[in-house]
């Protein structure tokens, strides 16, 4: 005798086999006494089901339901949540995008900063002070002003008398 | 039921349209929710019965799912089945308050049996012995919604629609939001786990 077929007599009973299971099923169902019992009951139990009866709402439960919605329709409505789906599908593109811009422009731009050869920074103090031990031998000049600031340098470095 | 979907036409037709313009679309959309409610409420009790088990929870349940139908009705599309887009509703509902309470006795998967261990059957009473006793049952409403109860609720979901509401496996498929094979394989097991669970009915009306 063929492989018991009970994994399979849930969508015989629905009519939901293909040709092959169902002419494996019906064969075996022909031979087999107790996948056929088995059946037998399922049929039974779907008729069962399918009998019960209809249960009644207890008194005053549409009025409370009505009541209930009321309250619920009066209330503020609340915004719907931002989901992916609410936006809008070229928005969606254009968020896409954009996330693919960060995610791919921000490791980019580390690198690139990363890597680039190395510019010799601007000596700016060397320069002032140039420019202020300049100034001191001209001191009517108008850049004598910046003058008061070389009492801050380093005596190493102050000016000449 | 039908006095109780009448009094529910009644409130639709009764709906106090308030003149304010800002409220009036509130007031249409209420009743045109409850205009299609009342085509279809009593299918939405019936599923929200049997999932639940008894009438408190029932609706309880009826009433959670059609609030929050109503605050996404914007969202349903007019022309299609209104009852089917409350099972979508209304079985998540469900299971969420399945998993929040935590306290349904559900049956372990391989074998009918509840929280405590003891066998399914116990939970329905066992009637192998007593073919007296067997003979006077006549209501089967009790001994199938507990056999039901013990299921796992995906299981209970599954089976529901599709033998009392009659369902196909597509539209459970879409209500549950599962693939159709899902839908086949919930369907099997828990039919097979009833099965087991009432033998001693079904043998005996099988041989009938």
């Amino acid at each position: 005798m063929s492989k018991h077929v009970i994994d399979r007599l849930s969508p015989y009973l629905d009519g939901a086999l293909g040709a092959a299971d169902l002419e494996q099923v019906e064969a075996h169902l022909e031979a087999c006494v107790s996948c056929r019992r088995a059946y037998q009951e399922l049929q039974t139990l779907q008729g069962l089901v399918r009998a019960l009866p209809d249960p009644e709402p207890s008194p005053g439960f549409t009025d409370r339901l009505h009541w209930r919605l009321q309250r619920e329709g009066a209330a503020p409505r609340r915004p719907a949540p931002l989901g992916w789906f609410s936006v809008r599908p070229p928005f969606r593109v254009a968020l896409v995008c954009a996330a693919v811009l960060v995610v791919l422009g921000l490791p980019a731009a580390w690198m690139a900063d990363r890597f680039a050869p190395q510019k010799a920074p601007l000596d700016t103090d060397a320069y002032v002070r140039e420019y202020l031990l300049l100034s001191v031998d001209r001191p009517l000049g108008d850049e004598a002003a910046p003058a008061f600031v070389l009492s801050d340098t380093p005596a190493s470095e102050s000016p000449r008398p | 039921m039908a006095d109780a979907v009448s009094v529910l036409s009644g409130c639709v037709e009764g709906v106090a349209v308030t003149p304010e313009p800002a409220e009036q679309g509130g007031a249409h959309r209420l009743a045109a929710f409850e205009e299609l409610l009342h085509r279809h409420l009593r299918n939405i009790h019936r599923v929200a019965y049997r999932l639940s088990g008894n009438a408190d929870d029932a609706e309880d349940l009826v009433q959670e799912a059609l609030v929050e139908a109503f605050r996404a009705f914007d969202r349903y599309q007019p022309g299609t089945y209104f009852d089917r887009w409350v099972y979508r509703i209304m079985t998540r509902t469900h299971i969420d308050r399945v998993r929040r309470r935590g306290r349904r006795p559900e049956m372990s998967l391989d074998t009918p049996v509840g929280p405590s261990g003891d066998a399914l059957v116990t939970l329905i009473g066992d009637t192998r012995d007593d073919p007296q006793q067997r003979t006077e049952v006549t209501d089967l409403d009790g001994p199938i919604q507990a056999a039901l109860d013990g299921l796992p609720a995906e299981f209970r979901t599954a089976v529901v629609l599709a033998d009392v509401e009659g369902l196909s496996y597509d539209e459970i498929a879409a209500a549950v939001g599962c693939p159709i094979g899902t839908v086949r394989s919930r369907l099997h097991r828990g039919r097979e786990l009833l099965r087991q669970a009432l033998q001693p009915y079904l043998g005996r009306r099988s041989r009938e």
